[in-house]
């Protein structure tokens, strides 16, 4: 029975409404359902907010499992060519809201594009969709409404700040 | 049966080394295991690595459920004379190391110090303690070696960029 690595976190906020976050870190079992990680997290609060006098605001529970085996490694032609804010966005309707959700994928691979759109036959762009689109695989939008059906795709550029900052300071 | 909201993040570095994230968000229920959350993450991963020629260096699912109950609100006496500044350190020996690791308490409650000192007979600070120690295993430090025994404790200011800021604001 492996363990998994878990970082309970919690955010604090002091009489001047000063924010600070802190965490504990744990190796639970893997057997361990999220109601028991839950209610561990919860133990955790209590614990600290008894040693404290600030409030806790918000708190989460977050797993680091290890990659899995079989992706790609950050080596070869496609990856080389790779860029970050080549973006794909795929827009979904959820249940419950007439507001569709996107989904962003980064370097998009240029295998999932044809005459420069996102296709939506390709086995993998097709193996993507689909586990949002299945229901049993419970994705939702960040309101937990669940995702129903794949609506827009769209191929569009997004330059993030780390890359602004690195070919400010490299290029010019 | 309740279901909790889970959030699947991943970090991709493209071939500039630029490393950007992807996201997306499940509600699971809360029966599923740790195990059974890992490997939905995988699946997951791995479909988004068919469509991304950049590359994974990490992944991660968060879980955010409700506070529980019984925690104190931003209100009273104690919370408007609080400071995160204040901070509490509990230092703990490891499993398999000489280095020690501390757990840090902002905002230290003035009521589990004494003489200047953190009280380790306090009940508070003994039921935290307990609950870092026992069992033995569970709580690590970032590098999962076993949290082993308390070696001391430090009161301690740590200043944070929100309160530089508000300190530059108030000049």
């Amino acid at each position: 029975m492996p363990n998994v690595k878990c970082v309970f976190s919690a955010s604090l906020t002091d009489g001047e409404s000063i924010r600070r976050t802190t965490e504990a870190y744990t190796n639970l079992p893997d057997t361990t359902t999220l109601a028991q990680a839950a209610t561990a997290l919860d133990n955790w609060l209590t614990a600290l907010d008894a040693v404290s006098d600030a409030a806790i605001l918000h708190s989460r529970l977050t797993i680091h499992p290890t990659l899995p085996t079989g992706l790609k490694t950050a080596t070869g032609t496609a990856w080389a060519a790779s860029n970050c804010n080549k973006v794909g966005l795929l827009r979904f309707t959820s249940s419950g809201t007439s507001d569709s959700w996107s989904n962003i994928v980064p370097a998009l691979a240029a295998s999932s594009k044809v005459a420069g759109k996102v296709t939506s036959t390709g086995a993998s762009m097709g193996t993507y969709t689909a586990l949002f689109t299945t229901t049993a695989n419970n994705y939702t939008n960040p309101d937990s409404q669940q995702i129903l059906a794949l609506v827009f795709t769209a191929i569009t550029d997004r330059t993030s700040r780390k890359q602004s900052i690195n070919k400010s300071g490299t290029t010019f | 049966m309740a279901n909790l909201g889970v959030f699947y993040n991943g970090q991709i570095v493209d071939g500039l080394s630029i490393p950007a994230s992807v996201s997306s968000y499940l509600s699971l229920p809360d029966s599923a295991t740790l195990a059974q959350t890992a490997s939905a993450l995988a699946v997951w991963a791995a479909a988004v690595d068919g469509v991304v020629d950049g590359a994974f260096t990490q992944v991660q699912a968060t879980i955010t459920p409700t506070l529980p109950t019984g925690l104190k609100p931003p209100t009273g006496t104690a919370w408007a004379a609080s400071e995160v500044a204040k901070t509490g350190l509990i230092s703990f020996s490891l499993t398999g190391s000489t280095n020690r690791w501390s757990i840090a308490a902002p905002t230290l409650s003035s009521s589990v110090i004494s003489a200047g000192k953190i009280d380790f007979s306090n009940p508070d600070i003994i039921a935290l303690v307990d609950l870092l120690l026992n069992p033995t295993g569970y709580f690590t430090n970032p590098n999962q070696l076993s949290l082993e025994a308390v070696l001391d404790g430090l009161i301690t200011f740590r200043k944070y960029t929100q309160l530089r800021k508000r300190s530059m604001v108030a000049k």
